[in-house]
């Protein structure tokens, strides 16, 4: 198996002779020192990192933001299992106040008392006399 | 810093010679010395190793300019990580590692950009008995002179897989052995031995012109 790359191998001395440009490794442990000397070189420190609080930022800042997220859903899942029926009641207490019909009642503890908008104008009886709709029977006639 | 190792290490033997050092400390005590922070210890394994670290990456780049960086990289590589060099293999096995690992890296990364930038030859070539016999009027490539044929030889060489260049380096170029060349390549000499073969056989191949 030797012999026959005997040439070959002859050949490829020739790559030994291959030189860099002369002086070029008088000075190359200088500059591989001089390259760790600056990658090592102490860096002022900043006060976190004086404090010895020094952490990276980036995850934190994803981990704030998740913290941010849950912490919405939660009250998004809370307010909607939790806090339904006080918010009902709530409403409903606001519910007269807010309609200034003179007999709107709760908007969800009775059927409407009308097929009106509820923020149509009362209907004015033809001769004057204001009707209230709360005040017109809901009959269904079979 | 930029002295020769001798110099680095004779003042100390003169400044106090009943802990007389050993003109040429061995790689484990300038490693020991380096990992404290002497970097005049550094310096000197620097020194003892560039010429052929700088060649290997050279031989398997073919460029000057990226052998330079990548021998660079590799002994700062080699500073940062000397905290964790066992010595269960030698400082050179291991530093030779770092070159080889990088080098391959670098080669995955630059695939197909192949810039050759060939170092000159040195004069001695023309007094090489054998050399002189491949380019004389005897063979069948006779206008071929050896600048050519290095050219010829690289263009060849770079045609190679990395790891197969790399066997061919080693072994044929920077005359290493198998067991060495198993050691820095992390494979058995069998791999090894059909490695450089088989690179041998391309490599025959490609030159078959120059080779009659």
């Amino acid at each position: 198996m030797e012999e026959n790359f005997e040439r070959l191998q002859k050949v490829l001395a020739l790559k030994r002779y291959e030189r860099p440009p002369p002086g070029y490794f008088n000075n190359f442990s200088t500059k591989v020192l001089a390259r760790i000397e600056s990658a090592t070189a102490v860096q002022p420190l900043g006060w976190w990192q004086r404090l010895g609080l020094e952490f990276d930022f980036r995850p934190a800042l994803v981990c704030a933001l998740g913290v941010v997220v849950c912490a919405l859903l939660s009250a998004g899942v809370m307010t909607a299992v939790v806090g339904g029926p006080e918010q009902a009641n709530a409403l409903n207490a606001m519910a007269p106040s807010a309609f200034s019909g003179p007999t709107a009642g709760s908007m969800f503890d009775t059927a409407p008392a009308s097929t009106q908008p509820v923020f149509a104008p009362a209907p004015v009886h033809p001769f004057g006399a204001p009707v209230a709709p709360a005040s017109l029977p809901l009959t269904i006639d079979d | 810093m930029n002295q020769p190792l001798k110099a680095l290490v004779e003042p100390a033997a003169v400044d106090a010679p009943e802990k007389a050092q050993p003109a040429f400390p061995d790689d484990l005590e300038l490693v020991r010395r380096a990992r404290t922070g002497d970097s005049e210890a550094y310096d000197g394994l620097v020194q003892r190793y560039q010429e052929r670290i700088y060649a290997t990456v050279y031989h398997m780049t073919s460029n000057h300019e990226d052998a330079n960086d990548l021998a660079q990289e590799t002994f700062i590589k080699a500073f940062q990580a000397l905290r964790s060099f066992k010595g269960d293999s030698s400082f050179y096995t291991w530093v030779y590692r770092i070159a080889v690992n990088k080098t391959i890296n670098f080669l995955k990364q630059r695939r197909h950009k192949t810039h050759m930038s060939l170092n000159d030859l040195d004069f001695n070539a023309e007094n090489d008995p054998d050399l002189v016999a491949l380019v004389s009027d005897k063979t069948p490539r006779r206008d071929v002179g050896l600048t050519e044929l290095q050219e010829k030889l690289n263009t060849a060489m770079m045609k190679l897989s990395a790891v197969h260049r790399l066997v061919v380096t080693l072994h044929d170029v920077q005359g290493l052995s198998h067991e060495e060349i198993g050691k820095i390549m992390d494979c058995n000499v069998g791999t090894v031995r059909s490695r450089l073969f088989y690179a041998r056989q391309q490599l025959q191949a490609y030159l078959s012109d120059y080779l009659k």
